[in-house]
């Protein structure tokens, strides 16, 4: 299913823990309470992320396709149509204001799409991105990562909650930043934070 | 159009205790779940009911059954119990979601969507809670500031076939 070498290592990683997240939690408190804001977050809705943003007037889109984009592989680039079809059916950002959206949550899902998805998905986001649309996300700096993708649920001490269900780990894609702003173009990383867990945070934009 | 009202007023005719012409004076055949309450004024729609249409009223309801079409209660609760399956847009004070709901909501006050809901389609109102479990695919618009709010221009023009553009009002 995951297009990631598995590896012989039992996750070592507690399946439940808390962490510090400093660039996501700076990004949400600079979001200004008196403007509109539009939030993309392509993993299983949960009910912390609602409960945060409802002190804004936002609007958040939930396709709730993360396990479907893990489906998609394309590893030599050869079905890009294909994909932008997926993804127009996956995540159907139906707003005809042309740019739109202002924090993209991808957390760790990055780490587990082949490289041309996920530039697909990023082209397929164009149309709604803008200069002042910041991409967040999390990526495994350590040679294996777990097998599946994190549930993260933000708390009220403006921490992360990170649940695990992966039994095994895999060979990580260690993106390297030269990559990533290949991959992620025209976004660019603009900050970077490695956590204790062994991750990376980044923030990336399009300027 | 359906009009709760009529669907109210039929119904309670029919539960009227009755007296059967053979019958002693003092035998009446009851039912054993009324299906409207005019009590509580709350109509059901029960779970062997499929309705097609638009559903409109004063009072609050309750599915249970099939509804394809749209509901319009403003002012009024609406709630999609657990055998319930809505493939409408809904228009409420408050909405609740048990059971499937495929379209768009707009709460005036709130929409929760129960543990056992699951709801695709898009959601505006101030309030929206999302308990654990619940299934939800679609986007929630929230508007804490404007409490007692109408209908907002993005989810009237949802209701209405999306023709108006959603704009960042900062």
């Amino acid at each position: 299913m995951i297009p990631m070498r598995a590896v012989n290592s039992v996750a070592e990683q507690e399946a439940c823990y808390r962490m510090n997240s400093p660039l996501l939690f700076g990004v949400l408190q600079a979001l200004d309470p008196d403007s509109r804001v539009e939030l993309l977050d392509l993993a299983p809705s949960n009910a912390n992320l609602l409960d945060y943003c409802s002190q804004y007037h936002c609007k958040l889109h939930l396709p709730g396709c993360r396990d479907e984009l893990l489906r998609l592989h394309d590893t030599e680039g050869e079905n890009q149509t294909l994909l932008s079809d997926v993804f127009k059916r996956c995540i159907p950002l139906h707003s005809r204001d042309p740019h739109t959206l202002d924090l993209l949550l991808l957390w760790d899902l990055p780490n587990y799409l082949d490289k041309p998805v996920l530039s697909a998905f990023i082209a397929h986001l164009m149309p709604y991105v803008d200069s002042g649309t910041v991409l967040h996300t999390y990526i495994h700096t350590r040679q294996t990562m777990p097998e599946y993708p994190g549930n993260y649920r933000l708390t009220q001490e403006n921490t992360v909650m990170v649940e695990m269900s992966a039994a095994w780990n895999v060979s990580s894609p260690a993106y390297y930043q030269e990559l990533m702003n290949k991959v992620f173009a025209p976004f660019r990383v603009d900050r970077g934070m490695l956590l204790a867990n062994g991750m990376q945070e980044y923030i990336l934009r399009t300027k | 159009m359906i009009d709760m009202k009529q669907i109210k007023e039929n119904v309670s005719n029919r539960m009227k205790p009755h007296q059967a012409p053979d019958m002693p004076a003092d035998f009446t055949v009851r039912e054993s779940k009324p299906l409207v309450s005019a009590r509580e004024s709350t109509a059901a729609i029960g779970a062997s009911i499929r309705i097609k249409g638009d559903v409109s009223g004063d009072e609050n309801l309750i599915i249970q059954g099939h509804v394809e079409g749209t509901i319009k209660l403003q002012g009024h609760n609406v709630t999609i119990s657990n055998t319930g399956k809505v493939n409408a847009n809904i228009v409420a004070n408050q909405i609740i979601v048990e059971g499937e709901v495929q379209g768009d909501m707009i709460g005036e006050e709130k929409v929760i969507i129960r543990e056992t809901g699951n709801v695709y389609g898009n959601i505006v109102a101030p309030r929206v809670t999302l308990e654990d479990g619940a299934m939800f695919k679609g986007s929630i618009e929230m508007e804490p500031h404007q409490k007692g709010m109408t209908a907002p221009k993005s989810a009237a023009s949802a209701m209405s076939g999306g023709d108006n553009p959603v704009r960042k009002t900062a």
